[in-house]
């Protein structure tokens, strides 16, 4: 019996750090000027933070639809460079971050609020904030409006 | 199968509570006491998790025949260390209640009990983290801090247990309780990791087995 109740206590403790500690910005890609969403799939893709063009986020990534980008935890901006082949663009995100305790074994996260979106129209025609909660829970946090080209699905 | 199970189950528990209630022929005369336990289960739990440490004891006092009284309280001290954060919690808590008897008493095993108990239970804590990294790969590690902050908890109990004598007046006893958690402080910033005479905190629900040693003072 008391090896019983030892294990009931021990299967606590045999937690395992399944969640994330880094809640990253999901950003997924729409053609631009449809009556119903539809989705689109960059052929091409590279994704930078600001300054850290030489550390790119996704490096020419191929047939891309979404993308998680980490938010600078030390800050209540981030700003990415988005290479569509050609034609780039800068997307800043403004937010405020909370923190939170995932379990004593796994630590800390942080959850951020997204304020604010900004971006230059050189590919983007526009953004939208679908869900401005970015937190351990998977979903879509921004919508990018892309012109169709014909090339795009 | 279960349905035979069941009802074998259900036509016990039914023949215990009938046997309780039919006075025996010897049936002895009540007599109260009061009982004094330690917890030693908090032991065991300190081997398999060493960085949490609980001491509880408890008292019960028989009333009335079949009826306890009874009163449980401890500490609990949480120091954890990792690469990314440490984490200090230290509690206080009670939980105070009443025990039924369900088992029917001989000469031979007077003061042996199988009980249901219901209980109310508060904790009183406070905990900090001196010590957070959020890791980041790309921007760069984030290091801050979470001071000391109170933190509070209500919840409800029931279980089921039993307390056998071993030796002139020392008993021993299990005893498994479930726990609803009722009411506790809301932070979104830092849950505690275990609440002091609840068990793990994160879910409002928590099943844990005690292991007691008592002492029983006849009155």
């Amino acid at each position: 019996m008391l090896l019983i109740g030892m294990g009931m206590w021990a299967c606590h403790d045999d937690e395992v750090c399944g969640e994330v500690t880094a809640n990253e910005l999901r950003m997924r890609f729409f053609l631009a000027g449809q009556e119903e969403p539809v989705a689109a799939t960059i052929d091409t893709l590279s994704i930078a933070g600001l300054g850290r063009q030489d550390q790119p986020i996704y490096d020419m990534a191929e047939d891309v639809s979404l993308v998680e980008l980490p938010l600078n935890p030390s800050a209540t901006t981030s700003a990415f460079v988005l290479s569509f082949g050609r034609e780039t663009d800068t997307l800043w995100v403004t937010y405020q971050s909370e923190l939170h305790m995932i379990s004593a074994e796994c630590g800390f996260t942080l959850f951020f609020e997204i304020q604010q979106l900004e971006h230059t129209a050189h590919h983007i025609v526009s953004v939208s904030l679908a869900n401005p909660y970015v937190t351990n829970v998977f979903d879509d946090h921004v919508q990018i409006f892309i012109p169709d080209t014909g090339t795009d699905d | 199968m279960f349905l035979m199970t069941t009802s074998r189950f259900l036509f016990l528990i039914l023949a215990l509570t009938i046997s309780h209630r039919l006075p025996a022929s010897s049936e002895p005369r009540h007599s109260p006491s009061l009982r004094l336990g330690v917890d030693i289960s908090g032991i065991g739990r300190q081997l398999i998790s060493p960085e949490s440490l609980t001491a509880e004891f408890s008292a019960d006092l028989e009333w009335k025949k079949n009826f306890f009284a009874a009163l449980e309280g401890g500490w609990m001290d949480v120091d954890i260390s990792r690469e990314t954060h440490s984490y200090l919690a230290s509690a206080y808590f009670v939980r105070a209640g009443a025990d039924f008897n369900l088992l029917e008493r001989t000469p031979e095993t007077l003061h042996d009990v199988v009980l249901i108990s219901l209980r109310y239970g508060y904790s009183n804590m406070q905990h900090q983290a001196p010590r957070v990294v959020v890791p980041d790969p790309y921007w760069g590690n984030y290091q801050t801090s979470v001071g000391k902050e109170p933190y509070h908890a209500h919840w409800l109990e029931a279980g089921l247990g039993l307390k056998t004598r071993v030796w002139h007046q020392f008993f021993m006893g299990w005893s498994l309780r479930g726990r609803l958690l009722i009411s506790h402080t809301r932070d979104p910033e830092m849950e505690p990791y275990l609440i002091g005479g609840f068990g793990q905190a994160g879910s409002n629900t928590s099943l844990m087995l005690h292991y007691h040693l008592y002492y029983r003072f006849p009155l």
